[in-house]
C-alpha cells in the first residue's frame, strides 16, 4: 500500500470513528440535558432508553442547589428505651439528637455529610422506619425501643426580622416537631417499605 | 443542502485540537479537591459505608428514588476492604493530580468514586456528584500529558498533540458544566424565596448551612436580595456568557467570586474548587501561559 493510499485509509476510518463518536455524542448530551427534569414529557418518553445508562454512570441527578427553595433548620430528637419483656426499665432512658449539634453551627466536613444524610433520610418517613431507626439502635446496645421526631426550625421572612429587629433571629425561629415514631429495636427492618 | 459546512462546524466543535496545558490544570485542581473531599470523610468510612453503619449493603440500591437506582452495585466489596480502598481513593487522587496514573489510575478511581456513592447516596455532597461526572470525562483524555511530576525524570521533551477522545471530552467537560449551571438556576426558578430575592436570607441565617453568625445580613437587606438575584441570573445565563468571547473573562470572574464566597460562608470547599476547575478550560493556552504559568513542569 503507498503512502497516498495509507494516508486515504487512515483519513477515512477517522472520520469513519468521528461519526461513531459523533452518534454517542448526540445520545449523551441529550440525556444530561433532559434528566435533570425526568419528570418532563422528554424524560418519561425516553426513559427506558436514557436511565440504565445515565443511572450506571452516575449522570441523572437533578441540580437543585439551595431549591427550590433553601431547607431550613432542622434535625432529629430521639429518646433510646432499655426495657425488659414486662416492659420494666432496665436503666433510664437516653435524650439525643441527630445530628448531635441540633440546631448549631457544624464546620467539620464529615459531620456535615450526616447532616446531609439526615435531610435526604427526613424526605421520607420510610426511610426513617427502615434505615435510620435500627441504625441507632445497633448504636445503643441493648436499646429495646426508640422513639423519633423531626424537628423542623423555620427561619424567620427577612421582612419579619427587620420589623422586629430587637429580637433575635434564633428567638424568631419557629419550632415544629412531628408526632414521631416509635420502633421495635427488636422486630426486622421491612425493606418493602423503602 | 450543502451538508459540509454544518459538518466542519461540528468537527471543529468537537474534534479541533485543545489544550493539554489547559487540562492539566483542570485535572489538578478537580483531583485535589476530590481528595481533599475523600479525605475529610476517611476516618467515617465504618460508620458510612459498612454493615455496622448507617445503611445496610443490602439496602443500599434501594435508597434510591426508582427513577436514579443503578442497574447493578458496584461496592460489591467486603467490608474489611473498605477502608483499605478509601485510602487508595485518597492517595490516589492526589497522585493523579499530580500527573501520576493517566487514564488508568483515572478509571480506576472513577470506578471506586462510583462504588462509594452507590454505597450510601444519601452523603453524597453536590460535589461527589459533580466530581464524579468530570473525572468520568476526564477518563478519556490525556489529562496527565502536561504538568507531571514524572515529566521532571524525562530527559527530553516531546510535545504532544492532543488526540481525537481529549479533544470531544474537554469539550464534553465544558458543555456538562453549562448544563449544570443552566439547570441550577431553572431549578431555582420554581421557588418562591428566589422570586422574591430573599432566597439567601434564608441560607444566611440557617447555622445548619453556614460556619460563621451570617444574622447580620437583617441589616443589610439590599445585599441579600441583590446577591440572590445574582445568583439566579448568573447560573441561567452562564452557557450564554461563556460563550461569547467579550463576556467570558468576565463571567469566570464573576464564577471564581460566587464560588469563594460560597466557600468561605458555606464551607464546602470541595463542591466551590469542583465548580472553578473546568474554567480553566474555557480559556486559551496563550492566556494561560502568559498569565498562570511559568512551570519547568510543561
Amino acid at each position: 500500500m503507498g503512502i497516498t493510499e495509507k494516508h486515504q485509509s487512515n483519513t477515512k476510518a477517522r472520520l469513519g470513528l468521528k461519526l461513531i463518536l459523533s452518534v454517542w455524542i448526540i445520545y449523551h448530551v441529550f440525556c444530561i440535558v433532559v434528566l435533570p427534569d425526568g419528570s418532563s414529557f422528554l424524560g418519561r418518553y425516553f426513559e427506558p432508553v436514557m436511565l440504565p445508562y445515565a443511572n450506571t454512570l452516575g449522570i441523572n441527578t437533578t441540580w437543585n442547589f439551595y431549591s427550590p427553595d433553601p431547607a431550613n433548620t432542622m434535625y432529629f430528637s430521639y429518646s433510646v428505651h432499655f426495657e425488659n419483656d414486662q416492659g420494666e426499665e432496665l436503666k433510664p432512658s437516653i435524650q439525643e439528637y441527630l445530628p448531635p449539634e441540633k440546631d448549631q453551627i457544624v464546620t467539620d466536613s464529615s459531620k456535615r455529610r450526616l447532616l446531609y444524610a439526615m435531610r435526604f433520610l427526613a424526605l421520607d418517613p420510610h426511610r426513617l422506619q427502615v434505615l435510620m431507626a435500627p441504625w441507632i439502635c445497633r448504636e445503643y446496645e441493648g436499646a429495646t425501643r426508640i422513639y423519633i421526631s423531626h424537628v423542623v426550625e423555620r427561619i424567620p421572612s427577612l421582612d419579619e426580622v427587620m420589623s422586629r429587629e430587637n429580637e433575635s433571629v434564633a428567638d424568631l425561629r419557629v419550632k415544629e416537631k412531628s408526632p414521631g415514631m416509635q420502633y421495635n429495636c427488636k422486630s426486622k427492618p421491612d425493606e418493602v417499605l423503602l | 443542502m450543502n451538508m459540509s459546512k454544518p459538518w466542519q462546524w461540528w468537527d471543529e466543535f468537537w474534534f479541533s485540537s485543545r489544550s493539554l496545558l489547559n487540562l492539566a490544570i483542570f485535572r489538578i485542581i478537580l483531583m485535589a479537591a476530590m481528595g481533599c473531599l475523600y479525605f475529610g470523610r476517611l476516618f467515617d468510612v465504618a460508620k458510612y459505608y459498612t454493615e455496622a453503619g448507617l445503611l445496610p449493603k443490602a439496602l443500599a440500591l434501594q435508597m434510591f428514588p426508582e427513577f436514579y437506582r443503578p442497574l447493578f452495585l458496584v461496592a460489591s466489596w467486603p467490608d474489611s476492604w473498605v477502608f483499605p480502598l478509601h485510602l487508595f481513593l485518597v492517595v490516589g487522587s492526589f497522585a493523579l493530580a499530580a500527573g501520576i496514573g493517566g487514564r488508568v489510575l483515572n478509571t480506576v478511581l472513577w470506578i471506586l468514586h462510583i462504588g462509594f456513592l452507590q454505597r450510601n447516596y444519601s452523603l453524597a455532597f453536590g460535589g461527589d456528584l459533580i466530581g464524579g461526572i468530570f473525572m468520568m470525562c476526564m477518563m478519556g483524555t490525556q489529562s496527565c500529558a502536561r504538568l507531571s511530576v514524572l515529566n521532571l525524570f524525562k530527559k527530553s521533551t516531546v510535545t504532544v498533540k492532543s488526540d481525537l477522545l481529549t479533544n470531544l471530552f474537554y469539550r464534553l467537560i465544558q458543555v456538562q458544566l453549562c448544563v449544570i449551571y443552566a439547570w441550577t438556576g431553572f431549578e431555582k426558578l420554581k421557588g418562591a424565596s428566589w422570586w422574591d430575592g430573599t432566597a439567601l436570607w434564608t441560607v444566611f441565617a440557617n447555622p445548619q448551612m453556614v460556619i460563621f453568625d451570617m444574622t447580620w445580613m437583617r441589616h443589610v437587606p439590599l445585599l441579600v436580595v441583590g446577591l440572590s438575584i445574582f445568583t439566579v441570573l448568573f447560573e441561567i445565563y452562564f452557557p450564554l456568557m461563556v460563550t461569547n468571547q467579550r463576556l467570558r473573562k468576565f463571567t469566570l470572574m464573576m464564577g471564581v467570586g460566587l464560588h469563594m464566597g460560597i466557600g468561605f460562608l458555606v464551607a464546602i470547599w470541595g463542591f466551590s474548587f469542583v465548580m472553578m476547575a473546568p474554567y480553566i478550560l474555557f480559556m486559551s493556552e496563550e492566556w494561560t501561559n502568559k498569565h498562570l504559568l511559568k512551570f519547568k513542569l510543561a
